[in-house]
């Protein structure tokens, strides 16, 4: 996600979870170890539950920006997607996600492990570990020693067992249902999903996830991702609720999907380089990469993965719904102008 | 008309008891049983190492309660078999009566046990008017939201409690309610306070074996047609409401929960309620997305 596009004001989601950020709970969280100055100690060593395992309870937040949860194939080729993965990802590209979890107020499924605006509550037993999500979703870990099931009912949230390795907590899943998206750009995965997660609490503020996904029918090989997470302390989940409603979902069903416009790989290719846009736009420089992969152009906004641009003529591109336009300047230069609902950001090529 | 939409209300609640038989059953070792493998319903309630009653484990309601008016003749072969001419409830078999026991909450109508009926405001009066009028076609149970303290209670489909010394989880199969009860000695926030929650702000303690919730900053009706809705008929609660929730569990098999409710701007005084609930040994939730098909509103062709 980003800055609210043109086409696609998930309005009730988008605009609504912005909006109460700046209404956050405060309060001194119980427990947390904390400074001479009265600050929770982030950096002290991770708790540990009376049968010495640690704890890994709290209220954490996805600290690892957007990458991965706009493209789950951010570090991968397209060529490393199945074609019938690849040609259903450009079928909702092109409608640029109308069908999404986020427009049907649908669980977001494997999604909510890469995105970082659905905040969440551990809580741990011995037992089960309990994950709550502030759009009131919640997730159960079995960890009294069960297997997977071979043929488990599909779900969006799937089935999860989870076990001790040492001080990580190792959590293998299946039984998603294929009605899920793995990424916001809308890849696909089957009920062959496979998901191995393994949760390390480093410190009070620090928890990482390292998350192998297969699903040998979509991938050439399995999918690695390591997510930073941060705990959120001294204030408290509010709920973000999402309320469906099938009025605004046939507005947004009744956006048209875009006519991909074929332009050749010579006119794409003199759009290639690194960009840098001025502060005319938030106040700050933001960098961002064109390249070229087969006849497919892509951008990457700050690093936050690459997305597919959409050509809506030979210069202008939707990137999920905001327009990239591309225009040549004297001497060679190359400038890059992105429309968003809010205003315009402008750059140049840099290299 | 009328029927058509009664019924589809009526027809989301008796799916999601046939839904709730899908899991595999499973032995659970913690369970208390007799020779013959039967759970012990009468067994000694469980505790935790720091000695508190333990209230996990996945609860069904077990009250009865008439077949209400609006769904009379509709559907009155159904389910009959353990007493009760009730469509909305699963088969579980009640207890015996408690004779210190409030009167017992109604799904259908929370008021349908109390003598002389609930004591409403005009203002509480008119808003439930007003539901009943349009066939209570916002009541957020149809709608996929979260459906208030009370119906969550009643609701037909099982719940889960998940007990930790700091935090008691609520976890319904039921439009995927999630409920958080703060335990670490936090006060409950001021009216006013933290925005209201669809579940309110809930701090709990315990009182011997009773574990106390105290709950407020609620979405009352005030808010829109989904908020502050006690039952089915939409009998409202306004943001001003405060629920007191006394839970107790006196046998393995039995929950007890009075719900007093305190709320000057729909009722002239308090009054409290009970919900029972029994024990789901060797059964889980199953996954209920309700936002998957919903076709509620537009079927019924309401908006």
């Amino acid at each position: 996600m980003r800055p609210i596009s043109q086409f696609v004001c998930a309005g009730l989601v988008v605009c609504a979870v912005a909006a109460l950020d700046a209404q956050w709970i405060k309060l001194q969280t119980p427990g947390l170890p904390r400074l001479r100055d009265g600050k929770p100690n982030l950096e002290a060593p991770a708790p540990r539950t009376a049968d010495g395992k640690p704890d890994l309870s709290g209220l954490w937040k996805n600290d690892g920006g957007d990458r991965y949860y706009n493209n789950i194939l951010a570090d991968l080729k397209t060529s490393d997607v199945a074609p019938w993965a690849h040609e259903l990802f450009m079928k909702r590209s092109l409608e640029f996600g109308k069908d999404s979890m986020e427009t049907q107020c649908l669980p977001l499924g494997p999604a909510y492990l890469t995105t970082r605006y659905r905040d969440y509550r551990i809580v741990q037993t011995p037992t089960l570990i309990m994950v709550a999500y502030e759009d009131g979703m919640h997730r159960q870990i079995w960890m009294d020693g069960r297997s997977l099931e071979p043929e488990p009912n599909p779900t969006w949230m799937g089935y999860s067992v989870g076990r001790w390795d040492g001080d990580t907590l190792v959590v293998e899943s299946n039984g998603f249902t294929e009605r899920s998206w793995l990424d916001f750009g809308g890849h696909p995965h089957t009920e062959a999903l496979r998901i191995t997660e393994r949760y390390t609490r480093r410190t009070v503020g620090r928890l990482e996830v390292q998350i192998t996904l297969t699903d040998a029918k979509v991938f050439a090989k399995p999918i690695t991702l390591t997510i930073p997470i941060k705990l959120l302390p001294d204030t408290e989940m509010l709920e973000g609720f999402c309320e469906n409603h099938h009025k605004s979902r046939e507005r947004m069903a009744s956006t048209k999907a875009a006519t991909v416009v074929n332009v050749p790989a010579a006119t794409l290719s003199r759009y290639i380089g690194s960009y840098q846009t001025d502060e005319s736009y938030d106040g700050m420089t933001h960098d961002m990469a064109v390249t070229l992969d087969g006849s497919e152009l892509w951008f990457d906004y700050e690093g936050k993965g690459k997305e597919l641009l959409i050509a809506l003529t030979p210069a202008r591109f939707s990137w999920s719904g905001s327009i990239v336009e591309f225009s040549s300047g004297s001497a060679g230069a190359m400038n890059i102008t992105i429309h968003y609902v809010e205003g315009t950001e402008r750059g140049v090529r840099r290299k | 008309m009328r029927v058509t939409i009664s019924s589809a209300v009526i027809l989301l609640l008796v799916w999601s008891v046939s839904l709730s038989a899908q899991w595999g059953k499973f032995n659970d070792s913690a369970v208390p049983r007799d020779a013959k493998g039967a759970v012990r319903m009468d067994a000694p309630s469980p505790r935790t190492p720091d000695g508190k009653p333990d209230l996990s484990g996945n609860w069904l309601r077990a009250d009865r309660e008439p077949l209400p008016s609006e769904l009379a003749g509709l559907f009155t072969n159904r389910n009959r078999e353990g007493g009760g001419d009730v469509v909305v409830e699963p088969p579980v078999a009640a207890f015996a009566a408690d004779p210190k026991s409030p009167p017992i909450a109604a799904f259908w109508d929370i008021s349908t046990n109390i003598a002389g009926g609930l004591p409403m405001t005009a203002w509480a009066a008119d808003i439930k008017k007003m539901r009943m009028a349009s066939d209570m076609k916002d009541n957020p149970d149809a709608n996929c939201m979260p459906m208030g303290i009370t119906q969550f209670h009643m609701q037909p489909q099982p719940r889960k409690i998940v007990q930790t010394p700091k935090l008691i989880v609520i976890l319904y199969e039921a439009n995927y309610g999630q409920r958080l009860i703060y335990m670490d000695g936090r006060p409950l926030p001021k009216q006013g306070e933290p925005q209201p929650f669809w579940y309110g702000y809930s701090v709990g303690r315990w009182e011997g074996d009773t574990l106390v919730v105290e709950t407020n900053n609620l979405r009352g009706a005030e808010e829109g047609p989904f908020d502050g809705w006690l039952d089915v008929r939409g009998t409202p609660y306004s943001g001003q409401a405060k629920f007191t929730e006394r839970f107790r569990r006196p046998t393995f098999g039995k929950l007890e929960i009075d719900v007093t409710i305190e709320d000057a701007k729909a009722f002239t005084k308090p009054f409290t309620v009970r919900i029972n609930q029994r024990v789901m040994a060797d059964e889980e939730p199953i996954e209920f997305v309700c936002n998957e098909n919903q076709q509620f509103r537009r079927r019924i062709k309401i908006d």
